[in-house]
């Protein structure tokens, strides 16, 4: 099973790409693990998550293909 | 509210579409929208509230025109350098129509004056380029009431949604709080003055935020309001996420904003941010004046001020490690500095991780504040 999750603003630059695939993330939980391990610089970030275009407040389950978003808040104007 | 002949003349390209009709400009000329800031966005949101026919438009901003604000900020010329851009931009937009009230405010939104200003607007536009304000504005419309338009924007990319709007029902919608309902640490999230801009892009979100005015003030289409929109200029994609309202996120805006005035909406966005040692660039001028011994190193790779201070050396700020063993050991007071006092604050920071560090300083806003002081002393 994998799951795609696209970055956004400055989170793009600390992964270094706007796309990745991530295999085996059951769940947003396990999925911020694996991401946190891989660039553990994201801790000191903030940002939103959604799954298939639907922010999400709290942990949820996953499915293959699901597409998640990671947006910061951007400063600028 | 009838229009005269000029104004039918004038809108004679709206007022035939059947969505804004004569019903929809009036709604427009009675409307009040605010503007907080009049820089890459407040620019082409301007002049599109402006041309649509807006009644009544605020423009709040405390900064003036400079140089490096033109390649995008086209209410502006060279003219205008050193005007206060919330004047400058009204002598541009009352040319491009006459037939609207503008008031300008060159200040700075804060806990002092947001209440009385805010609450004088139908509509008011964030599009401001830092946290404080933004968090400012949304406490205050959730507490007024106020439906509000954000514009953010962070190099190629932008984000627009309509927050703490009421629909027909009176359902309300998410809030700003209610998508990130804490402030990112300042560093994880540079402004355009560090990360840069392309030209364009405020051009493609203000207009999109303008888009969502003239649509809550008419009541026509479909208002962005539950989701936010991000533009990527470089790819064309256009994502729209959904968000939801979360009455914790919105009673904390509550509850600041009946306290307002005591609430100190600098700190609260510095809060998650690793302390250092700043100076400001008042007592920095006087410790030179003085012959203080100090090592100053400028971390800048492109500048935007075409100065240094003197004697400085340059590390930038992506080559520290090989240029670490040119920062003074001696415990002398050394001083960091770059065009904003961002930059050479995250190499303080890096700096810090090291032991040792109590004699480094960051230059507090930067050549920016520097010349300030500069320019006060030769205009007395």
């Amino acid at each position: 099973m994998k799951v795609n999750v696209i970055f956004f603003g400055v989170l793009v630059d600390l992964v270094g790409q706007s796309m990745l695939t991530i295999q085996d993330a059951d769940n947003i939980d396990d999925l911020k693990m694996k991401l946190v391990t891989r660039y553990p610089g994201l801790e000191g970030y903030t940002y939103r998550m959604a799954v298939n275009q639907q922010m999400i407040e709290d942990n949820k389950r996953l499915f293959d293909n699901d597409t998640i978003a990671m947006m910061p808040p951007f400063a600028g104007g | 509210m009838d229009l005269n002949k000029q104004e039918n003349q004038y809108y004679h390209r709206q007022l035939i579409l059947p969505q804004i009709g004569k019903a929809g400009q009036q709604a427009l000329k009675k409307a009040n929208v605010l503007v907080i800031g009049a820089g890459g966005l407040g620019c082409p949101v301007l002049m599109s509230l402006c041309g649509v026919g807006v009644g009544r438009i605020g423009i709040i901003d405390p900064d003036k025109v400079t140089v490096s604000n033109l390649h995008r900020q086209m209410l502006y010329g060279f003219s205008q350098i050193g005007e206060f851009k919330a004047e400058a931009a009204i002598n541009r937009l009352k040319d491009l129509n006459p037939n609207i009230v503008l008031n300008a405010y060159s200040e700075r939104l804060s806990s002092e004056n947001a209440i009385e200003l805010i609450s004088q607007y139908d509509v008011i536009v964030d599009a401001t380029d830092n946290f404080p304000t933004r968090y400012l504005i949304n406490d205050v419309c959730v507490y007024l009431d106020k439906p509000f338009v954000l514009g953010s924007i962070d190099r190629f990319q932008g984000q627009v949604s309509v927050l703490n709007f009421r629909d027909d029902q009176g359902n309300k919608w998410p809030t700003y709080r209610c998508i990130f309902p804490k402030p990112s640490a300042p560093e994880t999230a540079p402004d355009c003055s560090q990360n840069g801009v392309i030209g364009v892009l405020p051009g493609v979100i203000g207009n999109l935020q303008a888009n969502e005015v003239i649509k809550v003030i008419c009541g026509i289409g479909e208002v962005l309001y539950g989701k936010v929109i991000i533009f990527d200029a470089l790819s064309n994609q256009i994502v729209q996420l959904s968000i939801q309202r979360n009455e914790k996120a919105v009673q904390q805006a509550l509850k600041n904003a009946s306290n307002f005035k005591s609430f100190d909406y600098e700190s609260f966005c510095n809060s998650t941010q690793k302390k250092i040692n700043e100076i400001t660039a008042i007592d920095l001028h006087k410790k030179i004046q003085n012959k203080e011994k100090i090592q100053l190193i400028d971390v800048r790779s492109t500048p935007e001020f075409q100065v240094e201070l003197p004697n400085s050396i340059h590390i930038p700020l992506n080559d520290l490690q090989a240029n670490i063993n040119k920062i003074s050991r001696d415990g002398g007071m050394v001083v960091f500095y770059c065009d904003h006092g961002v930059n050479s604050a995250k190499m303080v920071r890096m700096l810090h991780h090291g032991s040792k560090s109590k004699n480094l300083f960051n230059l507090k806003g930067g050549l920016a504040a520097w010349l300030k002081i500069e320019n006060n002393n030769h205009e007395k």
